[in-house]
Protein backbone atom coordinates (compact mmCIF):
# COMPACT_ATOMS: atom_id res chain seq x y z
CA UNK A 1 0.00 0.00 0.00
CA UNK A 2 1.43 3.36 -0.87
CA UNK A 3 1.62 5.97 1.79
CA UNK A 4 0.43 8.73 -0.45
CA UNK A 5 -3.28 9.34 -0.40
CA UNK A 6 -4.50 8.44 -3.85
CA UNK A 7 -6.85 10.52 -5.78
CA UNK A 8 -10.35 9.12 -5.67
CA UNK A 9 -11.05 7.33 -8.87
CA UNK A 10 -14.62 6.53 -8.11
CA UNK A 11 -17.51 8.83 -8.16
CA UNK A 12 -19.83 7.99 -5.31
CA UNK A 13 -22.88 9.93 -4.30
CA UNK A 14 -23.14 11.28 -0.77
CA UNK A 15 -25.97 8.94 0.08
CA UNK A 16 -23.91 6.02 -1.16
CA UNK A 17 -21.06 7.12 1.13
CA UNK A 18 -23.50 7.42 4.00
CA UNK A 19 -24.70 3.87 3.45
CA UNK A 20 -21.15 2.64 3.40
CA UNK A 21 -20.38 4.41 6.66
CA UNK A 22 -22.58 1.96 8.47
CA UNK A 23 -20.37 -0.95 7.42
CA UNK A 24 -17.09 0.79 7.97
CA UNK A 25 -18.11 1.50 11.57
CA UNK A 26 -18.52 -2.20 12.36
CA UNK A 27 -15.82 -4.30 13.95
CA UNK A 28 -14.08 -6.90 11.89
CA UNK A 29 -16.14 -9.97 12.80
CA UNK A 30 -19.40 -8.24 11.88
CA UNK A 31 -17.71 -6.78 8.83
CA UNK A 32 -16.69 -10.23 7.69
CA UNK A 33 -20.29 -11.34 7.98
CA UNK A 34 -21.44 -8.34 5.98
CA UNK A 35 -18.99 -9.23 3.23
CA UNK A 36 -20.27 -12.78 3.25
CA UNK A 37 -23.85 -11.61 2.84
CA UNK A 38 -22.81 -9.26 0.06
CA UNK A 39 -21.03 -12.04 -1.78
CA UNK A 40 -24.02 -14.28 -1.34
CA UNK A 41 -26.17 -11.49 -2.71
CA UNK A 42 -24.11 -11.33 -5.87
CA UNK A 43 -24.21 -15.06 -6.35
CA UNK A 44 -27.71 -16.01 -5.33
CA UNK A 45 -29.67 -12.82 -4.92
CA UNK A 46 -30.69 -11.07 -1.73
CA UNK A 47 -31.11 -13.13 1.39
CA UNK A 48 -33.45 -11.05 3.53
CA UNK A 49 -33.41 -13.49 6.42
CA UNK A 50 -29.67 -13.19 6.89
CA UNK A 51 -29.88 -9.42 6.67
CA UNK A 52 -32.62 -9.21 9.28
CA UNK A 53 -30.79 -11.59 11.60
CA UNK A 54 -27.59 -9.60 11.38
CA UNK A 55 -29.37 -6.29 11.79
CA UNK A 56 -30.91 -7.49 15.05
CA UNK A 57 -27.54 -8.66 16.24
CA UNK A 58 -25.89 -5.31 15.68
CA UNK A 59 -29.04 -3.34 16.48
CA UNK A 60 -29.52 -1.31 13.33
CA UNK A 61 -32.71 -1.11 11.25
CA UNK A 62 -32.70 -3.91 8.64
CA UNK A 63 -33.38 -1.41 5.89
CA UNK A 64 -30.19 0.52 6.64
CA UNK A 65 -28.16 -2.66 6.69
CA UNK A 66 -29.63 -3.70 3.40
CA UNK A 67 -28.74 -0.35 1.86
CA UNK A 68 -25.25 -0.67 3.26
CA UNK A 69 -24.80 -4.11 1.75
CA UNK A 70 -26.13 -2.96 -1.58
CA UNK A 71 -23.78 0.00 -1.34
CA UNK A 72 -20.88 -2.36 -0.81
CA UNK A 73 -21.81 -4.38 -3.88
CA UNK A 74 -22.21 -1.21 -5.88
CA UNK A 75 -18.76 -0.16 -4.75
CA UNK A 76 -17.29 -3.44 -5.98
CA UNK A 77 -19.11 -3.25 -9.29
CA UNK A 78 -18.11 0.34 -9.91
CA UNK A 79 -14.50 -0.44 -9.11
CA UNK A 80 -14.51 -3.43 -11.38
CA UNK A 81 -16.13 -1.49 -14.16
CA UNK A 82 -13.52 1.23 -13.92
CA UNK A 83 -10.83 -1.45 -13.89
CA UNK A 84 -9.25 -0.23 -10.69
CA UNK A 85 -6.06 -2.02 -9.81
CA UNK A 86 -6.07 -3.55 -6.35
CA UNK A 87 -3.82 -0.70 -5.12
CA UNK A 88 -6.24 1.88 -6.43
CA UNK A 89 -9.09 -0.04 -4.91
CA UNK A 90 -7.42 -0.09 -1.50
CA UNK A 91 -6.72 3.60 -1.88
CA UNK A 92 -10.37 4.27 -2.57
CA UNK A 93 -11.36 2.28 0.47
CA UNK A 94 -8.98 4.27 2.59
CA UNK A 95 -10.51 7.50 1.36
CA UNK A 96 -13.92 6.16 2.23
CA UNK A 97 -12.88 5.63 5.81
CA UNK A 98 -12.47 1.88 5.90
CA UNK A 99 -10.00 0.62 8.48
CA UNK A 100 -6.93 -1.28 7.45
CA UNK A 101 -8.12 -4.78 8.21
CA UNK A 102 -11.39 -4.00 6.48
CA UNK A 103 -9.45 -2.75 3.47
CA UNK A 104 -7.49 -5.97 3.37
CA UNK A 105 -10.60 -8.08 3.50
CA UNK A 106 -12.39 -6.11 0.81
CA UNK A 107 -9.34 -5.99 -1.44
CA UNK A 108 -9.05 -9.73 -1.13
CA UNK A 109 -12.71 -10.03 -2.03
CA UNK A 110 -12.20 -7.64 -4.94
CA UNK A 111 -9.26 -9.49 -6.45
CA UNK A 112 -10.51 -13.01 -5.82
CA UNK A 113 -14.22 -12.71 -6.32
CA UNK A 114 -14.25 -9.83 -8.73
CA UNK A 115 -14.50 -12.23 -11.64
CA UNK A 116 -17.93 -13.29 -10.54
CA UNK A 117 -19.13 -9.77 -11.21
CA UNK A 118 -17.99 -10.20 -14.74
CA UNK A 119 -20.47 -12.95 -15.46
CA UNK A 120 -23.37 -11.75 -13.38
CA UNK A 121 -24.93 -8.41 -14.16
CA UNK A 122 -27.91 -8.35 -16.43
CA UNK A 123 -29.01 -6.20 -19.29
CA UNK A 124 -30.74 -6.39 -22.60
CA UNK A 125 -28.12 -8.12 -24.65
CA UNK A 126 -28.26 -10.84 -27.26
CA UNK A 127 -27.71 -14.31 -25.85
CA UNK A 128 -24.22 -15.65 -25.85
CA UNK A 129 -22.92 -18.64 -27.75
CA UNK A 130 -22.57 -21.61 -25.44
CA UNK A 131 -22.22 -24.82 -27.38
CA UNK A 132 -22.88 -26.49 -30.69
CA UNK A 133 -23.67 -30.17 -31.06
CA UNK A 134 -24.10 -31.69 -34.48
CA UNK A 135 -24.78 -34.97 -36.18
CA UNK A 136 -24.54 -35.95 -39.77
CA UNK A 137 -27.50 -37.88 -41.08
CA UNK A 138 -28.91 -39.11 -44.34
CA UNK A 139 -32.63 -39.11 -44.80
CA UNK A 140 -33.50 -42.26 -46.70
CA UNK A 141 -37.28 -42.02 -47.00
CA UNK A 142 -40.30 -39.96 -46.12
CA UNK A 143 -43.99 -40.50 -46.67
CA UNK A 144 -44.04 -38.17 -49.64
CA UNK A 145 -40.76 -39.34 -51.16
CA UNK A 146 -40.02 -43.01 -50.67
CA UNK A 147 -36.55 -43.37 -52.07
CA UNK A 148 -34.13 -40.63 -51.31
CA UNK A 149 -30.67 -39.96 -50.02
CA UNK A 150 -30.75 -36.53 -48.53
CA UNK A 151 -27.64 -35.68 -46.52
CA UNK A 152 -28.38 -33.34 -43.66
CA UNK A 153 -26.60 -31.96 -40.67
CA UNK A 154 -28.75 -31.49 -37.62
CA UNK A 155 -27.35 -29.11 -35.06
CA UNK A 156 -28.21 -28.10 -31.57
CA UNK A 157 -27.11 -24.57 -30.92
CA UNK A 158 -27.12 -23.73 -27.22
CA UNK A 159 -27.23 -20.08 -26.34
CA UNK A 160 -26.74 -18.70 -22.88
CA UNK A 161 -29.08 -15.97 -21.87
CA UNK A 162 -27.05 -13.21 -20.32
CA UNK A 163 -29.96 -11.90 -18.35
CA UNK A 164 -30.21 -12.73 -14.71
CA UNK A 165 -33.57 -13.55 -13.21
CA UNK A 166 -35.83 -10.55 -13.48
CA UNK A 167 -36.04 -8.25 -10.52
CA UNK A 168 -38.96 -8.60 -8.16
CA UNK A 169 -38.67 -12.35 -8.05
CA UNK A 170 -36.85 -12.27 -4.78
CA UNK A 171 -38.99 -14.89 -3.14
CA UNK A 172 -37.55 -17.78 -5.12
CA UNK A 173 -34.04 -16.46 -5.07
CA UNK A 174 -32.59 -19.29 -3.03
CA UNK A 175 -33.69 -21.99 -5.45
CA UNK A 176 -30.78 -21.24 -7.77
CA UNK A 177 -32.95 -19.29 -10.18
CA UNK A 178 -30.04 -17.03 -11.02
CA UNK A 179 -28.31 -19.59 -13.15
CA UNK A 180 -28.03 -18.25 -16.66
CA UNK A 181 -30.69 -20.02 -18.66
CA UNK A 182 -29.74 -22.00 -21.75
CA UNK A 183 -31.90 -21.90 -24.80
CA UNK A 184 -31.49 -24.61 -27.39
CA UNK A 185 -32.17 -24.19 -31.07
CA UNK A 186 -32.52 -27.30 -33.18
CA UNK A 187 -31.44 -26.46 -36.69
CA UNK A 188 -30.79 -28.29 -39.91
CA UNK A 189 -28.47 -27.50 -42.72
CA UNK A 190 -27.61 -29.12 -46.01
CA UNK A 191 -24.01 -29.84 -47.01
CA UNK A 192 -23.72 -26.90 -49.37
CA UNK A 193 -25.14 -24.61 -46.71
CA UNK A 194 -22.75 -25.95 -44.13
CA UNK A 195 -19.74 -25.24 -46.31
CA UNK A 196 -21.14 -21.80 -47.01
CA UNK A 197 -21.71 -20.94 -43.34
CA UNK A 198 -18.39 -22.41 -42.29
CA UNK A 199 -16.68 -20.32 -44.94
CA UNK A 200 -18.39 -17.15 -43.78
CA UNK A 201 -17.52 -17.68 -40.14
CA UNK A 202 -13.97 -18.75 -40.94
CA UNK A 203 -13.59 -15.49 -42.75
CA UNK A 204 -14.99 -13.68 -39.71
CA UNK A 205 -12.45 -15.40 -37.52
CA UNK A 206 -9.60 -14.62 -39.86
CA UNK A 207 -10.70 -11.01 -39.97
CA UNK A 208 -10.60 -10.92 -36.18
CA UNK A 209 -6.91 -11.67 -36.13
CA UNK A 210 -6.03 -9.67 -39.21
CA UNK A 211 -3.42 -6.96 -39.12
CA UNK A 212 -6.09 -4.28 -39.33
CA UNK A 213 -7.96 -5.61 -36.32
CA UNK A 214 -4.81 -6.04 -34.30
CA UNK A 215 -3.80 -2.50 -35.01
CA UNK A 216 -7.19 -1.23 -33.88
CA UNK A 217 -7.01 -3.38 -30.77
CA UNK A 218 -3.54 -2.24 -30.03
CA UNK A 219 -4.47 1.41 -30.19
CA UNK A 220 -7.47 0.87 -27.94
CA UNK A 221 -5.78 -1.04 -25.19
CA UNK B 1 -45.84 -48.87 -57.49
CA UNK B 2 -49.49 -49.76 -57.24
CA UNK B 3 -52.19 -48.09 -59.23
CA UNK B 4 -55.81 -47.97 -58.15
CA UNK B 5 -58.54 -49.25 -60.42
CA UNK B 6 -59.90 -45.80 -61.00
CA UNK B 7 -56.56 -44.43 -62.13
CA UNK B 8 -55.98 -47.52 -64.19
CA UNK B 9 -59.26 -46.94 -66.01
CA UNK B 10 -58.34 -43.31 -66.54
CA UNK B 11 -55.00 -44.29 -68.07
CA UNK B 12 -56.68 -46.67 -70.46
CA UNK B 13 -58.88 -43.82 -71.64
CA UNK B 14 -55.91 -41.46 -71.91
CA UNK B 15 -53.94 -43.94 -73.95
CA UNK B 16 -56.48 -44.69 -76.63
CA UNK B 17 -56.79 -42.26 -79.56
CA UNK B 18 -60.35 -43.40 -80.13
CA UNK B 19 -61.53 -41.97 -76.79
CA UNK B 20 -59.36 -38.86 -76.59
CA UNK B 21 -58.27 -37.15 -79.76
CA UNK B 22 -54.74 -35.86 -80.29
CA UNK B 23 -55.61 -32.18 -79.68
CA UNK B 24 -57.21 -32.92 -76.36
CA UNK B 25 -54.29 -35.17 -75.40
CA UNK B 26 -51.84 -32.38 -76.19
CA UNK B 27 -53.83 -29.87 -74.14
CA UNK B 28 -53.80 -32.28 -71.19
CA UNK B 29 -50.05 -32.64 -71.43
CA UNK B 30 -49.56 -28.87 -71.56
CA UNK B 31 -51.85 -28.39 -68.57
CA UNK B 32 -50.00 -31.12 -66.69
CA UNK B 33 -46.59 -29.51 -67.25
CA UNK B 34 -47.79 -26.27 -65.75
CA UNK B 35 -49.74 -27.63 -62.84
CA UNK B 36 -47.06 -30.13 -61.82
CA UNK B 37 -44.30 -27.55 -61.98
CA UNK B 38 -45.73 -25.25 -59.38
CA UNK B 39 -48.29 -25.82 -56.69
CA UNK B 40 -49.79 -22.33 -57.04
CA UNK B 41 -50.69 -22.82 -60.69
CA UNK B 42 -52.40 -26.12 -60.01
CA UNK B 43 -55.73 -24.45 -59.31
CA UNK B 44 -55.42 -21.91 -62.12
CA UNK B 45 -55.35 -24.53 -64.79
CA UNK B 46 -58.79 -25.44 -66.02
CA UNK B 47 -59.02 -28.22 -68.48
CA UNK B 48 -61.50 -27.80 -71.20
CA UNK B 49 -64.84 -27.45 -69.49
CA UNK B 50 -66.52 -29.24 -72.32
CA UNK B 51 -64.48 -32.35 -71.61
CA UNK B 52 -66.48 -35.42 -70.87
CA UNK B 53 -66.27 -37.08 -67.49
CA UNK B 54 -63.96 -39.61 -69.13
CA UNK B 55 -61.61 -36.83 -70.12
CA UNK B 56 -61.46 -35.45 -66.61
CA UNK B 57 -60.72 -38.86 -65.19
CA UNK B 58 -57.98 -39.29 -67.79
CA UNK B 59 -56.38 -35.97 -66.89
CA UNK B 60 -56.56 -36.67 -63.16
CA UNK B 61 -55.03 -40.10 -63.73
CA UNK B 62 -52.15 -38.55 -65.63
CA UNK B 63 -51.40 -36.24 -62.68
CA UNK B 64 -51.68 -39.07 -60.17
CA UNK B 65 -49.33 -41.29 -62.15
CA UNK B 66 -46.75 -38.53 -62.45
CA UNK B 67 -46.81 -37.74 -58.73
CA UNK B 68 -46.79 -41.39 -57.67
CA UNK B 69 -43.96 -42.23 -60.06
CA UNK B 70 -41.91 -39.34 -58.68
CA UNK B 71 -42.74 -40.40 -55.13
CA UNK B 72 -41.52 -43.93 -55.79
CA UNK B 73 -38.60 -42.63 -57.86
CA UNK B 74 -39.61 -44.88 -60.75
CA UNK B 75 -37.32 -44.75 -63.78
CA UNK B 76 -38.70 -44.14 -67.25
CA UNK B 77 -38.41 -47.80 -68.36
CA UNK B 78 -40.55 -48.99 -65.47
CA UNK B 79 -43.02 -46.22 -66.11
CA UNK B 80 -43.12 -47.24 -69.78
CA UNK B 81 -43.94 -50.81 -68.88
CA UNK B 82 -46.71 -49.67 -66.54
CA UNK B 83 -48.22 -47.56 -69.32
CA UNK B 84 -47.83 -50.33 -71.87
CA UNK B 85 -49.93 -52.51 -69.61
CA UNK B 86 -52.68 -49.93 -69.96
CA UNK B 87 -52.41 -50.30 -73.73
CA UNK B 88 -51.00 -46.83 -74.37
CA UNK B 89 -50.28 -46.26 -78.01
CA UNK B 90 -46.53 -45.74 -78.58
CA UNK B 91 -46.45 -42.05 -79.69
CA UNK B 92 -48.48 -41.03 -76.63
CA UNK B 93 -46.33 -43.17 -74.40
CA UNK B 94 -43.23 -41.29 -75.56
CA UNK B 95 -44.88 -37.97 -74.86
CA UNK B 96 -45.90 -38.98 -71.35
CA UNK B 97 -42.36 -40.22 -70.67
CA UNK B 98 -41.03 -36.91 -71.91
CA UNK B 99 -43.40 -35.09 -69.58
CA UNK B 100 -42.17 -37.27 -66.72
CA UNK B 101 -38.54 -36.45 -67.41
CA UNK B 102 -39.38 -32.75 -67.41
CA UNK B 103 -41.36 -32.63 -64.18
CA UNK B 104 -39.74 -35.45 -62.17
CA UNK B 105 -37.05 -33.41 -60.42
CA UNK B 106 -39.29 -30.48 -59.68
CA UNK B 107 -41.88 -32.82 -58.29
CA UNK B 108 -39.37 -34.60 -56.11
CA UNK B 109 -38.05 -31.32 -54.80
CA UNK B 110 -41.59 -30.36 -53.83
CA UNK B 111 -42.31 -33.75 -52.33
CA UNK B 112 -39.18 -33.64 -50.21
CA UNK B 113 -40.39 -30.38 -48.71
CA UNK B 114 -43.53 -31.99 -47.33
CA UNK B 115 -43.26 -32.87 -43.69
CA UNK B 116 -42.04 -31.22 -40.54
CA UNK B 117 -38.47 -30.09 -40.29
CA UNK B 118 -36.46 -28.02 -37.89
CA UNK B 119 -35.59 -24.57 -39.22
CA UNK B 120 -33.06 -24.73 -42.00
CA UNK B 121 -30.01 -22.48 -41.79
CA UNK B 122 -29.61 -20.64 -45.06
CA UNK B 123 -27.20 -17.82 -44.40
CA UNK B 124 -25.05 -16.16 -41.80
CA UNK B 125 -23.92 -12.62 -41.26
CA UNK B 126 -21.51 -11.29 -38.71
CA UNK B 127 -19.91 -8.19 -37.40
CA UNK B 128 -16.93 -7.71 -35.21
CA UNK B 129 -17.07 -5.16 -32.43
CA UNK B 130 -14.40 -4.13 -30.08
CA UNK B 131 -15.92 -3.55 -26.68
CA UNK B 132 -14.08 -0.82 -24.85
CA UNK B 133 -16.40 -0.33 -21.96
CA UNK B 134 -20.01 -1.04 -21.15
CA UNK B 135 -22.43 0.17 -18.53
CA UNK B 136 -22.82 -3.35 -17.27
CA UNK B 137 -20.38 -6.15 -16.95
CA UNK B 138 -22.08 -8.44 -19.42
CA UNK B 139 -19.44 -7.70 -22.00
CA UNK B 140 -15.83 -8.24 -21.25
CA UNK B 141 -13.82 -5.62 -22.98
CA UNK B 142 -12.22 -7.00 -26.09
CA UNK B 143 -13.25 -8.28 -29.48
CA UNK B 144 -16.81 -9.44 -29.69
CA UNK B 145 -18.63 -11.04 -32.60
CA UNK B 146 -22.29 -10.60 -33.28
CA UNK B 147 -23.53 -13.45 -35.46
CA UNK B 148 -26.88 -13.69 -37.20
CA UNK B 149 -28.03 -17.02 -38.51
CA UNK B 150 -30.80 -16.76 -41.04
CA UNK B 151 -33.12 -19.74 -40.82
CA UNK B 152 -36.00 -20.83 -42.97
CA UNK B 153 -38.84 -23.22 -42.32
CA UNK B 154 -40.10 -24.80 -45.57
CA UNK B 155 -43.29 -22.90 -46.32
CA UNK B 156 -42.92 -21.00 -43.08
CA UNK B 157 -40.80 -17.95 -43.69
CA UNK B 158 -37.53 -16.68 -42.32
CA UNK B 159 -36.30 -16.18 -38.80
CA UNK B 160 -33.12 -14.70 -37.45
CA UNK B 161 -31.14 -16.17 -34.58
CA UNK B 162 -28.79 -13.68 -33.09
CA UNK B 163 -26.03 -14.36 -30.65
CA UNK B 164 -22.80 -12.86 -29.44
CA UNK B 165 -19.52 -14.64 -28.96
CA UNK B 166 -16.02 -13.81 -27.91
CA UNK B 167 -12.95 -14.67 -29.93
CA UNK B 168 -12.51 -17.99 -28.13
CA UNK B 169 -16.13 -18.96 -28.50
CA UNK B 170 -15.97 -18.11 -32.18
CA UNK B 171 -12.97 -20.41 -32.53
CA UNK B 172 -14.95 -23.12 -30.78
CA UNK B 173 -17.92 -22.63 -33.09
CA UNK B 174 -15.90 -22.54 -36.28
CA UNK B 175 -13.87 -25.54 -35.14
CA UNK B 176 -17.02 -27.57 -34.67
CA UNK B 177 -18.49 -26.53 -38.00
CA UNK B 178 -15.23 -27.32 -39.73
CA UNK B 179 -15.19 -30.74 -38.11
CA UNK B 180 -18.69 -31.43 -39.42
CA UNK B 181 -17.77 -30.21 -42.89
CA UNK B 182 -14.67 -32.39 -42.95
CA UNK B 183 -16.58 -35.49 -41.94
CA UNK B 184 -19.17 -34.75 -44.57
CA UNK B 185 -16.56 -34.44 -47.29
CA UNK B 186 -14.99 -37.68 -46.16
CA UNK B 187 -18.32 -39.47 -46.36
CA UNK B 188 -18.95 -37.97 -49.80
CA UNK B 189 -15.65 -39.32 -51.08
CA UNK B 190 -16.15 -42.87 -49.85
Amino acid sequence: MSGLPRTMQLFLTDSHKQHLELVSKQDISVFREVCQIALDFVRNGPNLKAIVALSQEIEVPPQSLRLAIEGLIKLLIESFKNKLSSEDFTGSLQALGFREEQQDLLTKLYTEEGKILNVVGGSVTPPHFHNLDWRFEVQVASRSLLHQLTPLITMKLSLKDGETAPKGKESDSDSGAKKPSLQDHILQIDPVGLLHITGILEQALAEGSSRHCRRVQHSLE
Amino acid sequence: MEISNQVSEGLKVLGSPSKIDDDLFRSYLEAAVISLSSAEKMSEIKINSTAEVDGKVAYASLLVVMVEAARHDVDSTSLASILEEKRFDPPRLDKVLKLYSVVKHKLQAQLSGIGSFPPHVVDATWKLDYVIKSDNLEYKSGPQYLVNLLTEVPGGGEKKIQFACTMEEMQDLVGKLREAAKLMEKVANV
